[in-house]
């Protein structure tokens, strides 16, 4: 649809080329290209540090070419007209194990796998994530497996994942959770063992010259890993896997990523003082019960983290109490929980934005709306993380890829129309009749 | 005109001795909460507003009340105060078993006589800002039991509840029937027993509703409490096809029913406002297939059927009177007003319509005088997704605290 309509654009530009080349010259040089959209914004929040009000956005060849006020609009862009509506960088997710079939490998370590191989573009999580303002996801794989495979980070835009791809190897999962019925203390001298073995096969290598200095398809992202090429996404289950992590990263030079399970806020300090970058578990606010008094606290995740001066990113959880409503299910319900609890929301929302794509490497080109970034950009009915505002129109790569009026599943949950058949009572009367008869022949029986 | 102003005004001088006598005995319990906004429930939030409160009820409610002596005060400041909310479909702290397996037909069973009323989902209601709970016994029976409304919070039991057998609870519903094919033996043995499909169990309510009317037997004395309107007969029903039977039976037996859980009451609203039905709405989810929950998976298992995020709002359109319903009930009511139900509307289905739906409006549900001092203080509007619970008060006592 939209091809063929940017098609037709261009033809009919081609009968005013007469008065189009006089025009060019007049607007020095501001030929519009195919594929160039304008957006007007009512409000603009860059994540950059800037709100601009009033403003507009061009878009050239999926990138943002200029961003501000009063801007000339080239004359053939596309004008996407969100004067009343605010517009916002597409949302991040830093890790997720969703999109995926299977997430966790039976085999303990492979390193050589990739998520690329097991995304599933069908499946409903990639509509829910652009009706959610989503437009990149690194995808992990799961928690269970101690050298789990590559991350990438893909574009919420398509349908071939060949075609969505930011970051083809974004790092290796690495899980300190002796999930696969090994003792922690065998689990974690394993991992050892495992990342001594390849730092040895790197010394090997570089005594090598030529074709033979290059490593095995099956050791090469672990040799990339450990060079500091790319990061270990770094599963820490438990607060007493913390210094066990930090000490791992040293020890091997690791870029490490802190995948946090829920109740590492109790090793805050630790995690503080490591200076790595986090990504905090889906339950963010929970009741901790004592084991012995019974007593109750309320843990609330982010103010804990915030307060100890750890900038942390969210990820979408799965449970109770409002799983099933507007909750935790949803990344941009984290950052109004982190703002409920005291951040602000410039920060609240550079944490799905800006900072997860920092943590991920990929800020050059995501995560801020910024001259010469990807056009990725969200725009809202009202201001972001607001409980009356809905995402309208998702934009990724200058392509728009979700507008709420052409998403029929929502409509039809909130259609606001009263349904309903009409329904005849006639049918119960006769057979309360019938109940009627039989309790008469049966009384006359007795 | 003149002499009317002049009488207006005699009344006027006449009245403020009046008002003076009347005004209320101060005592050491005597406490006074100043917020930013006091919603009511009986008309605009005031703003901002103030309460007196004395011996666990509320006495005063207005813009501002001066303190009595010796009273204590609270100022929330800038903060909100709201009634304490209603949760009408409510099984917490039933210990033992909720539905008895050797009948069908159990009217005369009490739900109240197997609350555990210091189990902890109690606190944890108070927390969300739940101060009264309707209990209904387990909905594996025909004819389930008596529900009772209680609060959440007190020290002394007795005083907790609110109203004892509040209502006579039914099921129309596939629940009887499976748990009647799933725990009693395989079919055609001995064991097994009516019903074992919903046509079963229609039939059986028939039968029984048509035997308490005609033969009047003593152990069905409370179902024709119900059936005479004498007792509330509240209807737990879920699908469609389920509430279709309700209205079936409802004619027939001429009955005014309460449903609740009533998920797909959305499908027959029309049908419903005709008649004089209201609604405990079951908890709103957006999880269904495709949608809302990511990777969630809805179908129609589990009874729940189709799924709409707008209900609440199809049925306020409707006109039909409806509660929310569900442990968190903010972040019920926050749900159905982003799917398009009014603020106020929303609000109300929390605090004061399930209070009116279930009898007990003239103790809970509203901030006026005479009601009794169930609040929550809260640190901004109640719906907004920042807002927090700073504390809740059960019969003017604060009985859940938030730490800053």
């Amino acid at each position: 649809m939209l091809i063929k309509r940017k098609h037709t654009r261009v033809r009919r530009y081609w009968t005013l080329a007469p008065a189009a080349l006089v025009l060019m010259s007049l607007t020095q040089g501001l030929w519009a290209q195919r594929g160039e959209i304008a957006v007007k914004a009512g409000k603009i929040i860059t994540a950059a540090g800037e709100t601009i009000e009033n403003g507009t956005i061009l878009v050239r060849d999926g990138k943002i070419t200029q961003i501000g006020q009063n801007l000339r609009i080239p004359l053939n862009a596309r004008v996407i007209d969100a004067s009343e509506k605010v517009v916002i960088p597409g949302l991040v997710v830093a890790h997720s194990s969703r999109g995926m079939d299977q997430e966790n490998e039976r085999n303990p370590e492979v390193p050589f796998t990739s998520v690329l191989d097991s995304v599933d573009t069908g499946q409903a999580y990639f509509d829910d994530c652009r009706r959610n303002g989503i437009t990149s996801i690194a995808v992990v794989p799961g928690n269970d497996t101690r050298i789990g495979g590559q991350a990438a980070v893909i574009k919420t835009r398509g349908i071939y994942v060949s075609d969505m791809i930011l970051k083809r190897s974004a790092g290796i999962k690495i899980s300190l959770d002796p999930t696969q019925g090994e003792s922690r203390l065998s689990h974690r001298n394993n991992l050892r063992k495992a990342l001594k073995e390849i730092q040895e096969y790197i010394e090997e290598l570089e005594e090598k010259t030529g074709a033979e200095a290059l490593p095995d398809v099956r050791r090469e992202a672990m040799c990339r890993l450990l060079k500091g090429e790319i990061p270990a996404f770094l599963y820490v289950p438990a607060p007493m896997d913390v210094a066990f992590a930090v000490e791992l990263a040293k020890e091997f030079h690791l870029k490490v990523i802190l995948v946090l399970g829920r109740d590492c806020y109790k090793a805050v300090d630790q995690i503080a003082e490591s200076g790595l970058p986090v990504i905090l578990d889906g339950e963010l606010v929970f009741w901790e019960r004592n084991e012995r008094t019974e007593e109750e606290k309320q843990i609330v995740v982010p103010q804990i983290f915030r307060e100890a001066g750890v900038k942390a990113t969210f990820q979408a959880g799965t449970g109770a109490p409002t799983g099933n409503l507007i909750g935790t299910n949803f990344l941009w319900f984290q950052a109004a929980t982190a703002m409920k609890y005291g951040a602000s929301a410039e920060e609240a929302l550079r944490a799905i934005t800006l900072l997860p794509a920092e943590i991920l490497g990929i800020e050059k080109f995501v995560g801020s709306l910024e001259e010469g970034k990807d056009a990725d950009m969200v725009i809202l009915s009202g201001d972001p993380l607001e409980l009356n505002s809905w995402v309208e129109t998702v934009i990724a790569d200058g392509e728009v890829i979700y507008e709420i009026r052409e998403d029929k599943p929502l409509q039809e949950l909130l259609k606001k129309t009263v349904g309903g058949i009409a329904i005849s009572t006639d049918r119960g009367i006769e057979i309360n009749e019938k109940v009627r008869q039989i309790k008469e022949t049966s009384s006359k029986k007795k | 005109m003149n002499s009317t102003n002049a009488k207006s005004s005699l009344l006027v001088v006449l009245l403020i001795p009046a008002l003076l006598v009347r005004a209320p005995v101060v005592r050491a319990d005597d406490l006074v909460i100043r917020a930013g906004a006091v919603y009511t429930m009986t008309g605009e939030p005031l703003r901002p507003g103030a309460v007196l409160i004395s011996n666990g009820k509320i006495v005063r409610v207005a813009r501002s009340v001066s303190a009595p002596e010796g009273a204590q005060v609270i100022d929330l400041g800038s903060a909100a105060l709201m009634p304490g909310m209603i949760n009408g479909l409510a099984r917490m702290g039933v210990v033992g078993g909720s539905a008895e397996f050797t009948s069908e037909i159990t009217p005369d069973f009490p739900v109240l006589s197997s609350v555990d009323l210091n189990h902890r989902s109690f606190k944890t209601a108070v927390r969300d800002g739940i101060t009264s709970v309707c209990l209904h016994p387990g909905s594996d029976n025909i004819v389930a039991g008596l529900s009772a409304v209680v609060k959440t919070a007190g020290d002394d039991l007795k005083q907790r509840i609110v109203k004892k057998d509040s209502g006579l609870l039914i099921i129309v519903g596939s629940e009887p029937a499976a748990r009647n094919r799933r725990d009693v033996g395989p079919t055609g043995t001995i064991y097994s027993r009516l019903p074992t499909t919903r046509m079963g169990l229609v039939w059986v309510l028939r039968e029984t509703m048509l035997k308490a009317k005609e033969d009047r037997p003593p152990e069905l004395a409370r179902l024709n409490d119900a059936l005479d309107k004498k007792l509330p007969l509240y209807v737990e029903s879920k699908n469609f096809y389920d509430l279709t039977t309700v209205l079936t039976l409802s004619e027939e037996f001429s009955f005014e029913p309460i449903l609740f859980s009533a998920d797909e009451s959305f499908k027959v609203a029309e049908q419903l406002a005709g008649k004089k039905v209201s609604i405990i709405l079951g908890p709103l989810s957006s999880a269904s297939p495709g949608v809302g929950v990511a990777g969630g998976r809805g179908g129609r298992g589990g009874g729940v059927g189709e799924s709409s995020w707008s209900k609440a709002d199809v049925l306020h359109k409707a006109g039909i009177k409806f509660a929310l319903s569900g442990e968190g009930m903010l972040p019920q009511a926050r749900f159905a007003v982003r799917c398009g139900l009014p603020a106020d509307a929303a609000l109300s289905a929390v605090t004061r319509t399930p209070a009116e739906i279930l009898g007990i409006d003239d103790r809970v549900g509203t901030i006026a005088a005479g009601r009794d001092a169930d609040l929550v203080a809260l640190s901004g509007e109640p719906l907004s997704l920042t807002t927090k619970i700073r504390w809740v008060m059960v019969d003017g006592v604060i009985r859940y605290e938030a730490k800053e």
